[in-house]
């Protein structure tokens, strides 16, 4: 049933920076609300347990896509349609246009937000493997000032985030590169619109024909977290692909995933699919 | 007056109860059986539906509180019109839609964003009326199923629904048609996989989609 309307509070603030010392004055009590695709689904099965919310969604200075040299910055409140609508990022960050094309339905991706997709911090959420293939990093904004940390190792355990209750996403920043990669980006679920994940698997990849010279695998739905696969990457850099080394990263990527048995799929599954893509994964590298 | 047992109280205990029949001894045998047995075990509590009016008296009550608790003033174009009104901030676009402004075409599914049934247009943007809360759409412009049409004048999309028989319960409609009149006013020539992408996020468990999906490529022609 849904929650009670009147017990909880949606506030709007003027600005960021009223944002902001609002969070550090009540710290704890105002959690940050943007589109409402995640909250509002809670409220209406009566499981939204935090109560006090400060609307975000009209902070235009969070809505942004800036292009510079080095790196693309993309504003935390930029939502799914906005980031498959940029011509570079669908250019230079395919999979980040995937995952947003593949989330949800058009309504979804007009409300849903980038920002709202990673400190929501679901391990089944789409953006956060290529996120983290891509290497992107976040900036943390508080009233005391702002500190940029690498994504990856940012969720700390399910739900857990390395960031304090006075601090808001408000920007990504990706990494831009002279250096031709490959891209490779499965989302696997029930059907093809709407469903959320069994699994998500995003890859990157520089090769000279056969050796694997630069390789970020990440995958979502296999583990508490969006998993940045490190000792997968290990053990498959530097080499030349052939169908032993496939099996090497198979083993290696099953020691390092941890999937579960729930509602949408089973452990086993899971583990199959996520060795099945990572093979398809380098025997397309490999091809092509 | 004559006294009636209940059963299996022969011997004990159980408190004799008088027969409300005013001429004694004329109640059949089978009668009085069914009569005892309303005083035990109430079988048909089944169809009992008291508690569920209790709940819709407690759901009533809310939606009363929700009006009138903390509300703020909201102002925003429906339908090209300018609208003032109180709402909770948390409360649902699609419940004060309904409810407050008694624009009945939009319909709530699933209400957790899945099937699209209360699709709206958002300053031009479809979303799920169901995911939005009030507190985000003051200065917002609306459009809802009723004001797609101009005047007696039908949209081209609502016309060619009618044409391809695209509605069967109705449900999904207004849903579908606002998520094709979206489509088609960012893509005015769609592809067979633009119509399906359009309409992706709106579910029909009638038409088995074909006929929704001619009626959009119809719409394009007649448009």
């Amino acid at each position: 049933m849904r929650g009670y309307i009147p017990d909880y509070q949606l506030t709007t603030t003027s600005s960021l920076a009223e944002t902001l010392s609002l969070l550090a004055k009540e710290s704890g009590v105002w959690k940050p609300f943007a589109g409402g695709t995640d909250l509002m689904v809670l409220l209406e099965a009566g499981k939204l347990l935090h109560r006090n919310y400060v609307n975000i969604w009209h902070l235009d200075e969070l809505r942004l896509i800036e292009i510079e040299p080095q790196h693309i910055t993309v504003g935390a409140l930029t939502t799914y349609t906005d980031v498959q609508a940029n011509e570079i990022l669908r250019d230079e960050f395919p999979m980040l246009c995937q995952a947003a094309s593949e989330t949800g339905g058009l309504a979804i991706q007009n409300r849903g937000t980038l920002g709202g997709n990673i400190v929501n911090a679901s391990p089944a959420a789409d953006s956060p493997p290529a996120l983290l293939a891509y290497d992107a990093e976040i900036e943390l904004s508080s009233s005391q000032g702002s500190r940029w940390l690498s994504y990856q190792g940012f969720h700390m355990g399910y739900k857990q985030m390395n960031m304090r209750e006075d601090e808001l996403l408000t920007r990504i920043r990706l990494p831009r590169t002279a250096q031709p990669l490959k891209h490779y980006y499965r989302k696997v679920g029930t059907r093809k619109a709407q469903a959320i994940s069994k699994v998500c698997f995003a890859a990157v990849a520089r090769t000279d024909g056969k050796r694997i010279d630069e390789l970020r695998i990440a995958l979502g739905s296999i583990a508490p977290v969006p998993l940045r696969c490190i000792r997968t990457e290990d053990r498959l850099g530097g080499q030349e692909i052939d169908q032993a080394l496939i099996a090497l990263g198979k083993e290696a990527l099953a020691r390092e995933i941890a999937p579960i048995d729930d509602i949408r799929s089973t452990k086993n599954y899971r583990l199959r699919i996520s060795q099945n893509l990572l093979a398809d994964f380098l025997e397309n590298i490999a091809a092509a | 007056m004559r006294e009636i047992r209940l059963s299996g109280s022969e011997g004990g205990g159980a408190k004799p109860i008088a027969s409300p029949y005013p001429y004694p001894g004329s109640v059949p045998t089978i009668f009085v059986a069914a009569n005892v047995n309303l005083h035990r075990a109430r079988p048909w509590h089944r169809f009992d539906f008291s508690h569920n009016l209790d709940n819709d008296r407690a759901i009533s009550r809310q939606v009363i509180m929700e009006r009138t608790k903390n509300t703020i003033q909201v102002n925003c174009i429906v339908n090209d019109e300018a609208k003032t009104f109180d709402a909770h901030p948390m409360a649902r676009l699609l419940d004060v839609l309904r409810e407050q402004l008694q624009l009945t075409g939009t319909k709530e599914g699933c209400g957790e964003g899945e099937c699209g049934a209360c699709s709206v247009l958002l300053d031009r943007q479809i979303v799920n009326s169901c995911l939005v809360p009030i507190g985000q759409i003051n200065g917002a412009q609306i459009t809802t199923i009723e004001g797609v049409a101009s005047g007696d004048q039908l949209h081209a999309v609502q016309q060619a629904f009618i044409d391809c028989g695209g509605a069967q319960c109705g449900i999904c409609t207004p849903g579908m048609v606002l998520a094709a009149v979206d489509l088609l006013e960012r893509n005015p020539n769609p592809t067979e996989t633009d119509i399906r992408n359009g309409l992706a996020g709106n579910l029909c468990r009638c038409t088995g989609y074909m006929k929704i999906f001619e009626s959009v490529v119809r719409a394009c022609k007649t448009k």
